[in-house]
């Protein structure tokens, strides 16, 4: 499991943050004291740090340029400060990614995910999701069963990965939706029925039949077990 | 100065002599005084011009300069700091009153925009305040899912849009640059803006259409954000029963287009000319959702700031389309 440093000097909002991604597959460590913020995170042993701007003792801008110059660990700088010009000194002093304050929850945690796969490229072995029977190859965007492939477009394929992340589980409309849309996809529900009867086709001419239910009204449903 | 003014100024004193010298003449005539009568006639009024003359120079020089100043000063309010010396008593009066005036005006100016600044540092201070709690509301709203706090989170991101337009608007009266142009696809501020609004989008079934948006802009991001979400907001409070917005883009020789169009209720004819008016709110805005109008008068400022222009079309029934012009220079072409 991914460990998750966060350094926020607001108890709340660091309690919250931390409920949060530990619900989301997670483990947090929270930084207590401020007085060496910098030696803290080096020895931390965390995969990511999340790091505030303003904190008490030292500034988080100082704090991720300090880091930057002994270790590689993925930094998301958390702000309140909302301009380019802010953004942009946290880029140049080594900071992976930028969030706003109010941020979504959901797009917070999208963005730790996408910086962690960067990271993670090349050193694990491509990542297969296991469907009872057949598989998914993250790396290839591909569906695979008994030897045959077949490409998935982009669409497709996160409509694909999102039911098979909960398989088993009823997933509404609306929230598949509201996850294609946070992937720059935003489609509309006549387009997701269609891409849903496409991506039907496109594995059942690969033998896969039946997978993914359909519960009027109310969403998809993609079995655990092939069922033949 | 002119010397007809100049003339029509003395005209009085001018009749006067000119009474009193013809009443000497007549006199003198009587007692026939021919020498008298020649230099009373001929050498006090050449005399008197002579001084005319030289008065008239002496102001003309005086007043041409200062109007030249003026006209070429920025802040002619200032015109007393480079008055020179004037070689007349009551050109010297004028320049050491206005002097006077001048300094306490600027102490009066210097306190306002003091005063202003100091406000507008509260405002920005005060909204970063507020991000604070508004994202720790949000965290709670989602670590709690229920109907209540779902609910409640779209209060919250009320809160959030409204914050977000009074920082633009303390923005918008900024004297100095905080902004960043770069080249920026307008697909990136689209979908920034669309996932920001994705739950109202999809709750409600907007259809959302974008053509062309991999065309590029130079622009402050952020800034532009905040525009195309004020744009977008309208197109969703006064969305039609079918609602669609569609995004496109045309990039001309000199400038790029970029049209956010809507199929919602349009603005009437009589009230479209107001909308970038501060404060006006048509009759949508007055009907069923609340409207501050400031959204598009901020747009308006914004854009202008930016260099871009902003356009708005509508038909009442029919719809509306916002359309953003960024000019494209040749400084850019050539790179």
């Amino acid at each position: 499991m991914k460990r998750i440093l966060i350094v926020e000097d607001d108890e709340k909002l660091k309690k919250e943050l931390a409920y949060f991604l530990c619900h989301n597959g997670y483990e947090t460590k929270e930084l207590e004291k401020y007085d060496t913020p910098v030696e803290d995170i080096l020895h931390c042993g965390c995969d990511l740090v999340l790091l505030d701007i303003n904190l008490p003792v030292v500034d988080g801008q100082y704090i991720c340029k300090e880091v930057r110059k002994q270790s590689d660990i993925p930094i998301i700088m958390v702000t309140s400060r909302n301009s380019d010009l802010d953004q942009l000194i946290s880029m140049n002093y080594g900071a992976d990614d930028y969030v706003e304050k109010p941020f979504h929850p959901q797009i917070l945690l999208a963005r730790i995910a996408a910086i962690l796969r960067r990271v993670n490229k090349g050193k694990e072995s491509p990542e297969i999701i296991e469907c009872g029977g057949w598989q998914l190859d993250v790396a290839k965007r591909m569906a695979r069963n008994q030897g045959m492939e077949i490409e998935l477009t982009k669409n497709e394929w996160n409509i694909v990965f999102f039911l098979a992340k909960q398989k088993g589980t009823l997933v509404t409309r609306d929230a598949l939706m509201s996850y294609l849309w946070d992937s720059e996809m935003f489609v509309d529900d006549n387009t997701l029925t269609v891409n849903v009867t496409r991506i039907r086709s496109k594995l059942e001419s690969i033998g896969i039949k039946n997978v993914i239910r359909t519960r009027r009204g109310q969403g998809y449903v993609m079995e655990d077990k092939e069922k033949e | 100065m002119k010397w007809k003014d100049f003339l029509r100024d003395r005209l009085a004193s001018l009749l006067l002599w000119g009474i009193f010298i013809i009443a000497l003449e007549v006199m003198l005539m009587a007692v026939s005084q021919p020498f008298l009568q020649i230099y009373i006639g001929v050498g006090i009024p050449l005399g008197f011009l002579v001084d005319l003359c030289l008065e008239f120079h002496k102001k003309k020089k005086f007043y041409d300069r200062i109007e030249k100043q003026a006209e070429e000063m920025e802040q002619a309010y200032l015109l007393p700091e480079v008055m020179e010396d004037a070689d007349f008593l009551e050109g010297n009066y004028l320049i050491q009153f206005l002097k006077v005036m001048e300094h306490s005006m600027a102490e009066e100016v210097k306190r306002y925009r003091k005063d202003h600044e100091e406000y507008k540092d509260y405002i920005e201070m005060w909204i970063h305040e507020v991000k604070h709690p508004i994202a720790v509301g949000k965290m709670i709203a989602e670590n709690h899912r229920s109907e209540a706090m779902e609910s409640m989170e779209e209060e919250l991101q009320k809160i959030e849009d409204y914050t977000e337009q009074a920082l633009y608007y303390a923005r918008s009266y900024n004297v100095e640059k905080d902004y960043l142009i770069k080249e920026v696809p307008l697909q990136n501020v689209v979908a920034e803006v669309l996932k920001k609004n994705k739950k109202t989008l999809i709750t409600e079934k907007i259809k959302i259409e974008m053509e062309n948006l991999e065309t590029t802009v130079y622009t402050d991001n952020k800034w532009m954000e905040f525009v195309v979400n004020q744009v977008v907001g309208n197109s969703i409070k006064y969305r039609s029963e079918t609602p669609y917005i569609l995004f496109s883009a045309v990039r001309k020789k000199e400038q790029v287009i970029f049209s956010v169009k809507d199929n919602g209720i349009g603005i009437s004819e009589s009230e479209i000319k107001r909308v970038f008016e501060k404060g006006f709110t048509g009759s949508n805005g007055r009907g069923k959702q609340k409207s501050t109008g400031i959204g598009l008068y901020l747009c308006q400022k914004l854009c202008r700031r930016l260099g871009h222009n902003i356009l708005l079309f509508s038909r009442e029934g029919e719809g509306t389309e916002v359309r953003i012009i960024f000019p494209v220079g040749s400084y850019y072409n050539e790179r």
